[in-house]
């Protein structure tokens, strides 16, 4: 089954840019792949804090994303983007499971699609960026849960350091959030330079958008 | 001005205080107060200001994203390098005296990304093809009757504009109706030696334009600048408030049309007795430049979000590239018909511009077209607005925009890489922070969001 095509909105809006970017990254995974192929309904995703908000056409085979909530929608989930995870992130709200209650299953699994090790995420992302310019020339990035830790890039001296646990490694290096952000935050911590976080925050936010997927 | 000669400026004019004043790429004014004293100890450098007053949008946050030669690798200085031609008495506060300046950094070299210094870059280059350029702006904005103070609590909707409330240009007992507030802007405009030629009532209620003299490019820019500073901190002083959002209700929208003209030596470039249509080849290529860079450009002419609400069909903004003969609907608005007038009128301009972007933008697209002997298109005779599919559409977003300036290697080269990734980065910031921290991407008027965030600072 050929993996499904994707179709954002002409000028797409960072969020509507964000759901495709995560159902890419649902497409990369043979299951959800196929998944996605057969799925067909109208979903919305729209804040609770802000106008944002996104419509997904699934058309068996083809997603096609805009911005908006569609009038037509099966599933329409309101959601706090910016508090997705983390032991006080409040719970979406969803209307019309019940009566999509299978579209609805499939939108929840290809909307989180699993996260590889926070390992393999920072490798992924270095690949995706460590050719910017600007960016610095080694990236060390350590786990707090067990001080276990991973260096890219040039041997030596690293020129950007990246701390935090496991969970929040894996959410910023998957493009599930923004390294400048995550720091501003207090989810990660860094030693390096204004230029190279500042460079390495313009590639997480692009990494986050879909660039490179 | 400068040693003796200064010190005895300052004081014959009683001078206890020097404002510097600079614009930033993002349009700010910044500057110090700085005592005499130490006015005259920073010199030539000026005061140092953090970097980070370059780098950081309109609405207070730092840009994140991207890095220009022209910074430190962490948090470090700059420098407001006085031009002290501009050095001027300030009209509304005795013992305060203004200065314009450039900015460098901490081995004076101009920065990269200094907007005045990237203006007179240009006009160098210009001149190394014997040409200089003179240019003059049309400054519109809108006065309201509430104070900055009132109009916030409102949300800046609502407001109460000082002026008929009818869309009726020109009407003089509209003008009237501002008076005292153009009064008090034309005393302090004649303070500060800046020569206004006119103002008037524009179409829609409270709007009004002003118009200056023609003058070298740095100097119109300069005047522009102080302008509307002067503007502000008379309608503050006044107890009122006035903006120059490109469209700060869903009326009519504030442009800022740019005149401007090229001279070789001291005769007018762009006309030719001998040509049929006054056209000079100075001209023809300079219009096929400014054609060929319009849709790169239009992204320092409308520079924010809310520029582009400027952007609909008959609201007197263009909106293909274009250019005709006395056809104000069109970009370029052409005038070659006698060697006294003949210029451009380039009426793409949205009112928050950053007037040395805008005017750089402007002769680097003439420089382009000079360089690469560009001929322009045919002239569009027709009204410019409400024209169907298939015309060249200016980009719609500041995104497009940025991504049409970004592409174009001619602007680039004349402007500098940095400045203009510089900009086409910050712009795509703007579009970022208008999506991410409360814009609404689907509105078709002006938001709550534009209005917090542009109405009393550009």
């Amino acid at each position: 089954m050929p993996s499904p095509v994707f179709v954002l909105e002409d000028d797409a809006p960072p969020v509507v840019k964000g759901v495709g970017a995560t159902l890419k990254r649902a497409a990369a995974h043979p299951k959800l792949s196929r998944r996605l192929a057969r799925m067909k309904g109208v979903l919305a995703l729209k804040s609770s804090q802000d106008p944002q908000s996104v419509t997904v056409r699934f058309r068996r085979g083809t997603v096609e994303l805009g911005r908006g909530v569609a009038k037509d929608a099966g599933v329409v989930i309101t959601l706090d983007w910016n508090n997705m995870s983390g032991p006080h992130a409040p719970k979406p709200k969803v209307k019309g499971v019940a009566r999509h209650p299978l579209f609805a299953l499939g939108v929840a699994s290809v909307l989180e699609p699993p996260l590889r090790s926070w390992r393999e995420e920072a490798a992924a992302f270095w690949e995706f960026a460590k050719d910017w310019p600007r960016m610095p020339a080694s990236l060390r990035v350590v786990c707090t849960d067990d001080g276990s830790e991973a260096q890219f890039g040039q041997p030596g001296e690293p020129e950007y350091e990246v701390h935090g646990s496991a969970d929040n490694l894996k959410s910023v290096f998957s493009g599930n959030s923004i390294l400048g952000e995550d720091y501003l935050n207090g989810k990660v911590f860094a030693v390096g330079s204004f230029e190279h976080g500042s460079v390495l925050t313009g590639r997480s936010i692009a990494w986050t958008m879909g660039d490179g997927r | 001005m400068k040693g003796e000669q200064l010190r005895s400026w300052l004081d014959g004019q009683g001078i206890t205080t020097v404002r510097t004043e600079g614009l930033s790429p993002e349009g700010l004014v910044l500057g110090k107060h700085l005592s005499r004293t130490k006015f005259e100890r920073s010199l030539p450098l000026g005061p140092a200001i953090s970097d980070i007053a370059f780098a950081y949008d309109v609405g207070g946050t730092p840009h994140f994203g991207w890095w220009g030669d022209w910074r430190q690798e962490c948090l470090g200085d700059i420098h407001q390098r006085p031009d002290l031609s501009t050095l001027i008495v300030s009209p509304n506060r005795p013992g305060m005296a203004s200065c314009l300046v450039d900015f460098v950094d901490v081995d004076g070299e101009p920065l990269s990304v200094c907007p005045r210094s990237v203006l007179r870059r240009v006009t160098e280059r210009l001149r190394t093809h014997g040409l200089a350029a003179r240019a003059a702006f049309e400054i519109e904005g809108m006065v309201f009757a509430e104070s900055y103070a009132e109009a916030k609590a409102k949300g800046y909707r609502d407001l109460t504009p000082i002026g008929v409330p009818a869309p009726l240009g020109y009407l003089t007992h509209d003008a009237h109706r501002m008076a005292d507030f153009m009064d008090e802007v034309v005393r302090r405009l004649d303070g500060m030696g800046i020569p206004w030629e006119a103002w008037s009532a524009e179409a829609a209620p409270g709007q009004f334009e002003i118009n200056l003299e023609p003058a070298d490019p740095v100097v119109a820019a300069d005047w522009t600048v102080r302008t509307r500073q002067a503007m502000r901190e008379a309608a503050y002083d006044l107890g009122h408030s006035v903006t120059f959002m490109a469209r700060p209700t869903d009326g009519y929208g504030n442009g800022m049309h740019i005149h401007h003209s090229i001279t070789k030596g001291t005769r007018p470039a762009f006309y030719d007795a001998a040509a049929p249509d006054g056209r000079s080849k100075i001209m023809r290529h300079w219009i096929g430049g400014l054609m060929a860079t319009m849709p790169g450009a239009h992204s320092m002419l409308t520079p924010t979000v809310n520029s582009y609400r400027r952007m609909v069909g008959f609201a007197a903004a263009p909106l293909v590239v274009s250019w005709a003969e006395e056809n104000k609907s069109v970009a370029l608005r052409v005038i070659s018909r006698d060697p006294k007038v003949a210029r451009v009128e380039h009426r793409v301009g949205a009112a928050d511009l950053n007037p040395y972007l805008a005017l750089a933008a402007i002769l680097a697209g003439g420089v382009v077209g000079i360089e690469n002997e560009l001929e322009p298109p045919p002239e569009l005779r027709v009204v410019a607005w409400g024209l169907p599919a298939g015309y060249p559409y200016l980009p719609n977003t500041v995104n497009k925009s940025a991504d049409a300036l970004e592409e174009d290697k001619g602007l680039t080269d004349v402007l500098g890489y940095e400045m203009v990734n510089h900009w086409v980065q910050s712009r795509r910031w703007e579009w970022l922070m208008f999506n991410t921290t409360g814009g609404d991407a689907q509105a078709e008027s002006v938001t709550d969001w534009e209005l917090n965030r542009y109405f009393e600072v550009v």
